[in-house]
Order: C-alpha cells, then sequence, then structure tokens
C-alpha cells in the first residue's frame, strides 16, 4: 500500500553514492559527540577505573565494527555504481 | 569519581539489579529485529519503486541496515549509561545515592551513617522474592529526610552491612579518650609512657 502510494505521487529519490558518504560522514560526527559525552560520563561518575575502561573497549570495538560495516557498503556501493 | 575524606572507606558499590535492564534489552532486541523483518521477510517497503539505485542495491540496502544498527548501539549504550550511574555507594561514614536520568540530568545525595534512624526493606511479589531485590528505605534523624532506593540486588545484606556501620560508628562516639597526665591523676599507679592506642 506505501509503494502504491508512493508510485501515484511520483516520489524517487535518487541514491549516488556522495549522499551515502554525507550520511556516513554524519554517523561518523554523531558518534563523535556521544562518544565524548559517554567518556566524561564514566570518567567523571564512574565508580571503577577498570569497570571505565572495559566498557570504553567495548564501546569502541563495537562502534568500530559498525562503521567499518557503514564505510565498507558505501565503498562498495560507490564502485558498483562506476 | 566521588569525592569522598581520605580516612573515608567504600564499603559496597551498589548497582540497580540487572531485571531493570531486561524491559531495555527486549525493546533493543525489537528495533534490531525492526528492518531485517521489514526488508527481509514482509517485504513491506519495495525500495526500488521510490528509490533509483545507481548502484548495487544489497549494498545500499547493507549500508542502511548498518546505519540502522549504529543507532540502536547508541541508544543501548545511553540505557546502560543511564542504569550504571545509578548507584548507591555506602563507605564507612556516609551513604551516597546517586540518580541518574539520562545523560544531562543527575541527582546525587549523601547521609551520614550516625544520622540514619531506620533502615527497611520492601519486597513484593514473586519476581523481587526470588530474585532477590526490592525497595530499600532510609529515614534520618532530625529533619524528615528519607533515602529511598528501588531495585537495589541483596536488599537484606544491604541492610546487615548498613547496621553495622552504624554500630561501628556509635562504638567509637562513646569511646573515651583521655590525656596521659589526666590518666595519671586519676590512677596514679598506671604507666603514662605507653599511651592508650588511638583508633
Amino acid at each position: 500500500m506505501t509503494s502504491a502510494i508512493l508510485g501515484q505521487t511520483g516520489f524517487q529519490i535518487s541514491l549516488n553514492p556522495f549522499f551515502l558518504f554525507v550520511i556516513f560522514t554524519l554517523a561518523m560526527l554523531v558518534w563523535g559527540v556521544f562518544f565524548w559525552v559517554i567518556r566524561y560520563h564514566l570518567k567523571k561518575y564512574g565508580t571503577s577505573i577498570l569497570e571505565t575502561l572495559a566498557m570504553t573497549l567495548v564501546f569502541l570495538l563495537g562502534s568500530g565494527v559498525l562503521l567499518a560495516g557503514l564505510a565498507l557498503f558505501a565503498f562498495l556501493y560507490n564502485l558498483s555504481a562506476q | 569519581m566521588i569525592e569522598i575524606d581520605s580516612n573515608e572507606k567504600v564499603l559496597r558499590v551498589v548497582h540497580k539489579h540487572w531485571f531493570v535492564l531486561l524491559a531495555n534489552v527486549f525493546i533493543l532486541i525489537t528495533f534490531v529485529f525492526i528492518p531485517i523483518v521489514l526488508l527481509f521477510v514482509l517485504h513491506l517497503i519495495p525500495f526500488e519503486n521510490f528509490v533509483s539505485f545507481r548502484g548495487s542495491s544489497f549494498d545500499a540496502e547493507a549500508f542502511f541496515l548498518f546505519l540502522w544498527l549504529l543507532i540502536v548501539w547508541l541508544i543501548g549504550w545511553a540505557m546502560w549509561i543511564d542504569y550504571y550511574l545509578d548507584v548507591l555507594i555506602i563507605t564507612n561514614k556516609r551513604i551516597f545515592d546517586i540518580k541518574q536520568h539520562g545523560f544531562f540530568k543527575r541527582a546525587s545525595a549523601s547521609f551520614r551513617i550516625d544520622r540514619i534512624q531506620n533502615v527497611t526493606v520492601d519486597q513484593k511479589g514473586i519476581i523481587q522474592t526470588l530474585l532477590d531485590f526490592g525497595t530499600l528505605q532510609m529515614q534520618t534523624a532530625g529533619d524528615n529526610e528519607n533515602l529511598t532506593a528501588t531495585h537495589i540486588p541483596r536488599p537484606y545484606e544491604i541492610k546487615k552491612i548498613i547496621n553495622e556501620m552504624q554500630d561501628q560508628e556509635l562504638d567509637s562516639s562513646q569511646e573515651v579518650h583521655l590525656h596521659p597526665a589526666t590518666l595519671k591523676q586519676i590512677t596514679p599507679g598506671a604507666h603514662t609512657e605507653t599511651p592508650p592506642e588511638t583508633p
């Protein structure tokens, strides 16, 4: 039904590789701000240095995997578009 | 880190029971599966109809899936920080009750152990009883200030620690330390070379 409505309106987005890279840059910016806020909270209000370090490590590892996935598929999309 | 006196010792750091996190975990799991269900099972969003792909549609979908997972990951961390920083810290002199609401709202209260008059534990229902968590309420002397900490794991153990610390504080406040000269006056035979130990 959604597609039918969108089809009638003739609404179409052209998804070029540059758009994905813009989204990736925005995601990196948001992630950077979030990381800064989390690090600030853990450093200032955390109750154990070891726990704080472990949490920071887990956050960086998980984020690294997701951001690497984003970058990889943006790159692959760019390759397939050429 | 919390600011405590140099002669103050942290006895216990109490986070809320993990059961509190369960609701958040279910929300996150649902969030993770929403796009997967929509994209690959139900085909409710046929992107091809309103998005013209310049490259491989699989790569674009995978990109947005990773973007969604990143958003869920960040929401999960916001939930975890909210949980982790909500804490009850028991020292040998005071109890700190720190309540974190989101990233930018934080309330911290501290109560002296020797001012606490009454500690009550409230466990309601089968889940709280079986998983051993509940509400800890402390009433302080004088000003009608109460400390209420909810979802505290092993509340009876915490109550016991607080009671023990109260007893120690009471004992130490009742000890009389005399100057060696005064001691010599009241007990002429006493040796003043070795003054009584002070805790």
